[in-house]
């Protein structure tokens, strides 16, 4: 399951049924809110994300082992923090510099940025790709100058190609380790002769789609109908707007 | 066979560089047809299956699909001509078997009721219905091929044309390839396939047209143009060296 982690995971759950503009708003919401939250509400939001989660058929132990390298660089930003804020000794320890204060600066910046990742992974957990990219391109498309579709569309192939691109240069390491290229004490031959032949593949990978793109007839305007949004959308998008009114006066309080 | 659905006269093709890749080709292929297009690599096989569907602009010569100039309509002629490529993995766009196949029909503009209808329909008819939300990335060879195939199928095309459809593939993946053209062919489409090695599914087709160097060097029965084809770089079957009739590859 972690090595899934930001794919979709197919289910029935209501936030699955959500429509993705919602769930995008939602997401914007979250995390323009996480900015002013403290520590409580902070805890209230990240409990609630979690639960929501599991609803959506990730169990919350799943999910912190999908984002244990995520996890660990919060751990970094949270001792840095510590480490270089000043203010009340944590240990007394004169060598170890941390603070009190940097403790908490740090656990509340961590947490925002645990808050927004649980808001993404939820988000694209519970959605199709496609139906992802075409909210993008909704929102992209009142923006002047923006080609929204091709926007769009290049967000949903880079997601789709960095495994192919990943598999090329894994079997070409392993082409090379055959020929002995361990053994070169040149770093730069090492690196021209991985890079090279991966970009050669890559951009050769990329004239192939073009075709193929063409061939199923990509390139017309796409007329893509917008359902309006239901009830349970509305109704979703108000609680989502009362949970955030709720944790932002509980912050200031 | 029905009327002619391609019609290929003096189609010549250079590319920019000034290599010739393409002389004088004319063609009729009767709708409902199952054309074996054989060669040695760069004979120009796939240089002329990208010219039915326009993804190639001829030199001098035209193609017409039933009737009309691919250049006239070229989304027409894409839904008419669904193209599958030889490498499976660079042609699937989708970050999903759903999605890949829903390609093709969105950018058509369907309604989202026919796009769902045909994308069922083509994954059941190429056996992933049950894979739609797994990701292309996690497919086996032979099952991407299959979506390949799939995501064409979805496009209600009267022509299929598959690019060396059995490269890359085993012998189980050879086999379950061929029974879906087998079957598509059986369903009323109009087949064309290209291959180097004509083994594996000359026993299905009901015309050879063999290339070499560009041209068209022998157009036929499978039994009468087989004769020719080591002549032109392409090996042949040890069923009819041996004086035998060749085997389908799914008995």
């Amino acid at each position: 399951m972690a090595g899934l982690i930001f794919s979709f995971q197919p289910g029935a759950s209501p936030l699955h049924r959500l429509d993705v503009r919602v769930k995008l708003a939602a997401l914007l919401a979250v995390s323009l809110t996480s900015l002013q939250l403290g520590h409580a509400a902070l805890a209230l939001a990240l409990s609630a994300l979690l639960l929501l989660l599991a609803r959506a058929g990730w169990p919350p132990l799943s999910t912190l082992v999908a984002l244990r390298w995520y996890l660990l660089l919060l751990a970094i930003v949270v001792c840095s923090q510590a480490l270089t804020t000043a203010g009340e000794p944590l240990l007394p320890i004169s060598w170890l510099p941390a603070s009190r204060q940097g403790l908490e600066v740090g656990l509340l910046s961590a947490g925002r940025l645990l808050l927004v990742a649980l808001a993404g992974l939820l988000l694209t957990v519970t959605s199709r790709p496609a139906a992802l990219r075409a909210a993008v391109e909704w929102l992209l498309r009142p923006i002047p100058l923006v080609p929204h579709r091709q926007a769009a569309t290049m967000v949903g192939l880079l997601v789709r190609f960095i495994p192919v691109i990943l598999s090329q240069a894994a079997e070409l390491k392993e082409a090379l380790r055959a020929r002995a290229i361990e053994e070169s004490r040149r770093p730069l031959r090492r690196l021209t002769a991985l890079g090279l032949p991966l970009l050669r593949r890559t951009f050769l990978t990329a004239d192939r789609l073009t075709a193929a793109m063409e061939a199923r007839c990509y390139g017309a305007e796409l007329q893509r109908d917008w359902p309006s949004l239901g009830t349970r959308d509305w109704a979703a998008l108000a609680l989502v707007g009362c949970c955030c009114l709720a944790l932002l006066l509980l912050s200031l309080w | 066979m029905g009327e002619d659905i391609i019609t290929i006269s003096g189609l010549s093709h250079r590319y920019p560089d000034g290599r010739q890749s393409l002389s004088q080709i004319d063609l009729r292929i009767p709708a409902g047809a199952f054309v074996l297009l054989a060669g040695a690599n760069g004979a120009g096989k796939s240089t002329l299956l990208k010219h039915l569907n326009g993804l190639l602009t001829p030199t001098s010569g035209e193609v017409r699909l039933a009737g009309r100039p691919v250049g006239e309509d070229l989304r027409r002629a894409r839904q008419l001509v669904g193209m599958v490529f030889q490498d499976a993995d660079s042609q699937i766009v989708g970050e999903t078997v759903y999605d890949d196949v829903a390609f093709g029909p969105e950018n058509l503009n369907w309604p989202a009721v026919k796009v769902e209808a045909n994308v069922t329909r083509a994954l059941e008819l190429v056996g992933l219905i049950g894979m739609a939300e797994r990701s292309p990335h996690l497919l086996s060879g032979g099952e991407k091929r299959r979506l390949a195939i799939a995501g064409v199928l979805a496009m209600e095309p009267a022509v299929i044309v598959l690019d060396e459809p059995f490269a890359n593939l085993d012998y189980a993946g050879v086999r379950d390839i061929l029974s879906h053209i087998v079957a598509l062919h059986a369903g009323g489409s109009t087949i064309v396939v290209s291959v180097h090695d004509i083994e594996k599914v000359l026993a299905h087709a009901t015309r050879l047209v063999l290339m070499a160097g560009g041209r068209v060097v022998a157009d036929g029965p499978p039994a009468v143009v087989a004769g020719e084809v080591e002549a032109h770089g392409v090996r042949l079957p040890t069923a009819i060296r041996l004086g035998l009739e060749v085997a389908s590859w799914l008995a």
